[in-house]
């Protein structure tokens, strides 16, 4: 029998919020409120995790975010969305 | 793709230093300064005629363990954070509290917590003396004083004024700094030579005016609100005067680290002056910067003149309250504000006052009703 693989679905760790705080001057910035610590993140960083919200499947996301930048390099578009959901999954501020 | 490749970096410092030009006010670091105004009781002996305060109640009297508890958790955002800490204890009045020092003595021990003052109205000091002296951390002790004598009694009660120049006295001869703190209204704004007079004479080692806000018990005495006008001629003074002293070669600090101050003097930062003390005039409100009130039940404001609660520590992280509250991102994000200060070219220098704006408008995001500019 085929085994189906399930969708994969994240949602941001519920000690972070995530926060837009000026679109014109590049201030987007995640915090952890357990622990203090935070991190600056860019505008497309900031799109994919606003997008992360325990229902939408990465797969989507991904679709998204390819949508942004038509003119770019598939590969290059996954390649860079994937490497950041890796990062943010290391961190724990990514979870299943 | 180049230049929308997607980031996170990890910070070290809080967001808000990212997001305003804060000026260097004295010998310490102050860009790198966390100031923590704590409320431990709200038990006062005295009646105040302009008292922020609603309640004297001690209902939502916390314990020393509670105190202990929320004392390591701001030792802990300070760690974290790693910003030099300056917690003040007040009330109330503090020292009604039989366990203040028990509970300054754990303070001194937190090793993130670097200075210490404790606002009192000098009223109940004298025996504690010998402990506050054994604090190694204790920066000094804030007195209230409104005026001379007469003006002083009539706002704080009668012999009030002969008790703080009693504990300036002790205190002294004990080498704990004295700072006198005056809240500038109608009542008193002709005392103002007479006060930096009785603080020459005293000893005092710094000198802080306050404007009077018109909340709490003090939301009665609106009418005492100095105008825009009268506040510019007091603070120009006060400037002068300040300049004056220094060239007789005092040692008193008159502190111009507050709103409007930028106004007295907008190029003084690029004088030829001796000490900080003189150069600076004006210094961006603190709220959403720099500073948290912290009330007895925990309840925490973004400033003690600004009554909308953010959070509670019984159930909230510092963390949470400072990176979540709508309120404090709102006035860190300068271009919310409104009138004259929206477009103030002193912006990042003053921001004016949002609890002067609040108590007055009901709005904290208007102009501060005080400028005069």
């Amino acid at each position: 029998m085929l085994e189906m693989k399930e969708p994969e679905i994240l949602r941001i760790a519920e000690q972070y919020v995530l926060y837009k705080l000026d679109v014109n001057e590049g201030l987007f910035w995640l915090f952890n409120i357990n622990e203090g610590t935070c991190f600056k993140l860019n505008e497309t960083s900031f799109f994919i995790l606003s997008n992360i919200d325990g229902k939408t499947p990465t797969s989507k996301i991904l679709q998204r975010f390819r949508s942004r930048y038509p003119d770019e390099d598939p590969k290059k578009v996954s390649g860079d969305f994937k490497e950041i959901i890796g990062n943010l999954k290391r961190r724990n501020v990514l979870c299943s | 793709m180049k230049d929308q490749k997607p980031e996170v970096q990890s910070m070290t410092s809080n967001p808000h230093t990212c997001h305003a030009d804060n000026p260097k006010t004295d010998s310490h670091d102050l860009d790198n300064e966390f100031y923590f105004q704590w409320h431990i009781t709200n038990k006062c002996n005295l009646r105040c005629s302009h008292c922020y305060q609603s309640t004297y109640s001690d209902a939502s009297e916390p314990s020393l363990e509670e105190l202990k508890s929320i004392g390591e958790k701001i030792n802990h955002a300070l760690t974290v954070w790693k910003r030099e800490g300056r917690v003040a204890i007040t009330g109330g009045e503090p020292f009604l509290r039989k366990d203040l020092i028990r509970l300054l003595q754990f303070l001194d021990q937190q090793p993130s917590i670097d200075r210490m003052s404790v606002l009192t109205n000098g009223t109940l000091i004298k025996k504690h003396i010998a402990s506050l002296k054994d604090l190694t951390k204790l920066h000094y002790l804030q007195l209230s004083l409104e005026g001379g004598r007469e003006t002083n009694d009539r706002i704080r009660g009668k012999g009030i004024f002969d008790k703080v120049l009693k504990s300036t006295e002790l205190l002294n001869k004990n080498d704990i700094p004295v700072r006198w703190m005056v809240t500038l209204q109608k009542m008193n704004v002709e005392d103002v030579p007479r006060i930096i007079d009785l603080a020459l004479e005293n000893n005092v080692d710094t000198l802080l005016f306050e404007r009077l806000i018109p909340e709490g018990e003090g939301t009665s005495l609106r009418d005492l609100v100095l105008t825009p006008e009268e506040l510019s001629n007091v603070y120009d003074y006060i400037l002068h005067r300040s300049d004056d002293e220094y060239a007789k070669g005092s040692s008193l600090k008159i502190l111009k680290y507050r709103t409007l101050w930028i106004l007295t003097d907008p190029k003084r930062a690029e004088l030829n002056v001796q000490t900080p003390f003189q150069k600076e005039a004006g210094a961006v409100c603190s709220i959403g910067m720099d500073s948290l009130c912290i009330l007895p039940d925990a309840t925490v404001l973004p400033c003690r003149r600004l009554p909308i609660p953010i959070g509670n520590l019984k159930t909230d992280s510092i963390f949470k309250i400072w990176y979540t509250s709508d309120l404090l991102w709102k006035i860190r994000t300068k271009r919310n504000l409104k009138g004259k200060c929206n477009s103030c070219e002193f912006i990042p220098r003053c921001s004016g006052c949002r609890a002067m704006a609040y108590a007055c408008t009901g709005d904290f995001l208007e102009e501060d009703p005080q400028c005069w500019k």
